[in-house]
């Protein structure tokens, strides 16, 4: 049987449950049928970043710009356990002389396992999987922000996603990419999902006076609960285009792309630090924050540069967390924790800060935090 | 009433659980006036979830030399917050003490990264707070969202930058989109989108 959810919240009155109703379907009915409504419609974005760099010769999130090479990406997920529907949404920002046409060819894939210089297959703990594309869009409107939206499932084990936009005919800016739940219209039963999430059948108690248990009181928490923390939600991201090339310039390895980086270019210095990235993301009333951080970096130094960077975490309150972050050119892990003082604008500060050691340059590849409340 | 979302006061310590199995026991019939008190729990739970969503914060575009830089993201705003939606979106260029490091060792590779003119030039902040974050919404900066937005008034006393916006009430859509406009050319675009919800 499937269930087709609500398409929006329907929040009871106080007056209308704190007037001792007569046992009855309602309103414990109400309160289920709004969990199936958060299973179908809660959509937090799971990844939403724009691309971070400082030269428009190469990074097309700057000013447009013409890149005929494919530009490539590489950002940590955290997907549902639900192997759930997504949409991922590319805001492309095409701009040609005298107008004309602008197409572009736009590819995901994904791997479940830590190294993205991996090639392609379909082993997906060993491989870059493909996911969708390459395929080219149909011509996009110039010097306006078009958004193209694609609707693919993504695997429960997914770690990685590898996006690669690449420009046909002339120059464009990348402004966003998302990725957010689709919207799921009808919600088949009666498995309980891998999330936890145990769908409600309306005509369990549609009846009046039907018997209200606790199991179905309780529902309405473990089903809210269940999606909430198994949409990781984006709170910061910090992007830019993959490479492992390097080279070298007046002594000092750097990556030759368009990209922020931080070098050291003495070989007599000691290490050089600079922050690369502040930014604030808000969590109305909550009041502890948890990070869950996925990174890249990478180095042109030889070996694993342990502490190549450290990523800060200040709550509205003043708490501070710092997390260490570690060059391998492999996806790293850890976790940020603060507290906020609850009220509705709450915020969280985030900075990160890259180390370079002596000759040699620092690159972030990606970072990103998610949050799952309570997990 | 207004109800906020607070998932963590509610959701996390379990209140339906631990309230059914108090006044309850595990029995399969619930008294009504122990509905009462659980079905408001519960119905606040699912609430609060519908309303948990954070607000991603954008570190991207680290240049001061770019003008007319402009992106255009996608926000999420739950349709059930429909009230009060208070925005900031802020710009911040890397910054310690008012003026950007010295940048010597930060930058691409134009040719002039290991240069006496690297690709970041010093800014002084005209008003640098909180690590020299500025504000979109100065002159320097102009900030657009879309749709949905019925009320995008200045709001007197709040940072600046920041704009009060209400949204239909009958509003579904969860997305936001937002435009941002850099035509000062500082750096470092971030988000900040918060709101006050009631519902009641």
């Amino acid at each position: 049987m499937a269930i087709t959810p609500g398409t929006k919240l329907v929040i009871k009155k106080a007056q209308e449950i704190a007037v001792f109703p007569a046992m009855s379907a309602q309103p414990l009915q109400n309160a289920l049928a709004n969990t199936n409504h958060l299973y179908g419609y809660f959509r937090p974005l799971l990844l939403s970043w724009s691309p971070m760099g400082s030269s428009p010769a190469y990074n097309p999130g700057i000013t447009p710009t013409f890149i005929p090479d494919p530009v490539v990406y590489v950002v940590p997920v955290l997907p549902s356990q639900d192997g759930l529907h997504y949409d991922f949404m590319w805001t492309l920002f095409p701009k040609i002389a005298g107008g004309g046409t602008s197409r572009f060819t736009l590819q995901v894939e994904w791997t479940s396992g830590v190294d993205p210089t991996v090639g392609t297959g379909s082993t997906p703990a060993t491989k870059w999987v493909n996911l969708y594309g390459p395929a080219m869009t149909s011509p996009l409107t110039d010097s306006v922000w078009n958004t193209r939206t694609i609707s693919l499932v993504l695997d429960r084990t997914a770690t990685m996603l590898r996006f690669t936009v690449t420009a046909v005919d002339g120059p464009y800016t990348l402004g966003h990419v998302a990725v957010q739940p689709s919207v799921i219209t009808s919600i088949t039963t009666p498995a309980t999902y891998a999330s936890g999430f145990l769908p409600f059948d309306p005509s369990f108690i549609s009846q009046a006076r039907a018997p209200i248990n606790t199991e179905m009181v309780d529902r309405c928490k473990t089903n809210a609960l269940s999606v909430l923390r198994d949409r990781a939600q984006c709170l910061a991201s910090l992007v830019q285009p993959y490479t492992t090339t390097t080279g070298s310039l007046g002594g000092v390895s750097y990556y030759p792309r368009g990209i922020m980086q931080v070098m050291n270019g003495s070989a007599a210095s000691a290490n050089f630090s600079q922050t690369i990235g502040m930014a604030a993301a808000g969590l109305p009333a909550q009041k502890t924050f948890t990070g869950h951080v996925r990174y890249l970096i990478n180095d042109t130094a030889p070996s694993v540069f342990v502490g190549a960077g450290t990523l800060t975490v200040t709550g509205d309150d003043g708490s501070v967390n710092q997390l260490s972050l570690d060059s391998t050119g492999q996806l790293e892990h850890g976790v940020v924790q603060v507290t906020t003082l609850g009220n509705p604008d709450s915020f969280v500060k985030v900075q990160v800060d890259l180390t370079a050691k002596p000759a040699y340059s620092t690159y972030l590849y990606a970072l990103i935090i998610f949050w799952t409340p309570g997990a | 009433m207004a109800r906020t979302a607070n998932v963590q006061n509610w959701a996390i310590d379990g209140s339906a659980a631990e309230l059914a199995n108090h006044l309850c026991g595990d029995g399969p019939n619930v008294a009504p006036a122990a509905t009462v008190v659980l079905l408001m729990s519960a119905d606040q739970i699912v609430l609060n979830v519908g309303l948990s969503y954070c607000q991603t914060a954008l570190m991207c575009e680290n240049n001061t030399t770019q003008s007319g830089t402009t992106r255009e993201y996608v926000a999420v705003i739950p349709p059930a917050c429909n009230h009060g939606i208070l925005a900031a979106t802020r710009v911040g260029p890397v910054v310690s003490d008012g003026t950007i490091q010295a940048p010597t060792y930060v930058g691409c590779d134009h040719g002039s990264l290991l240069g006496a003119t690297p690709n970041m030039d010093p800014v002084t902040l005209a008003s640098p707070k909180e690590g020299a974050e500025t504000y979109l919404g100065l002159p320097s900066g102009k900030c657009y969202f879309t749709p949905d937005i019925i009320d995008d008034t200045w709001v007197a006393g709040n940072p600046p930058g920041t704009r009060c916006l209400k949204l239909p009430e009958d509003r579904v859509a969860t997305n936001v989109t937002i435009r941002v406009t850099n035509t000062a050319g500082h750096g470092l675009i971030c988000n900040r989108l918060t709101g006050n919800i009631e519902t009641l």
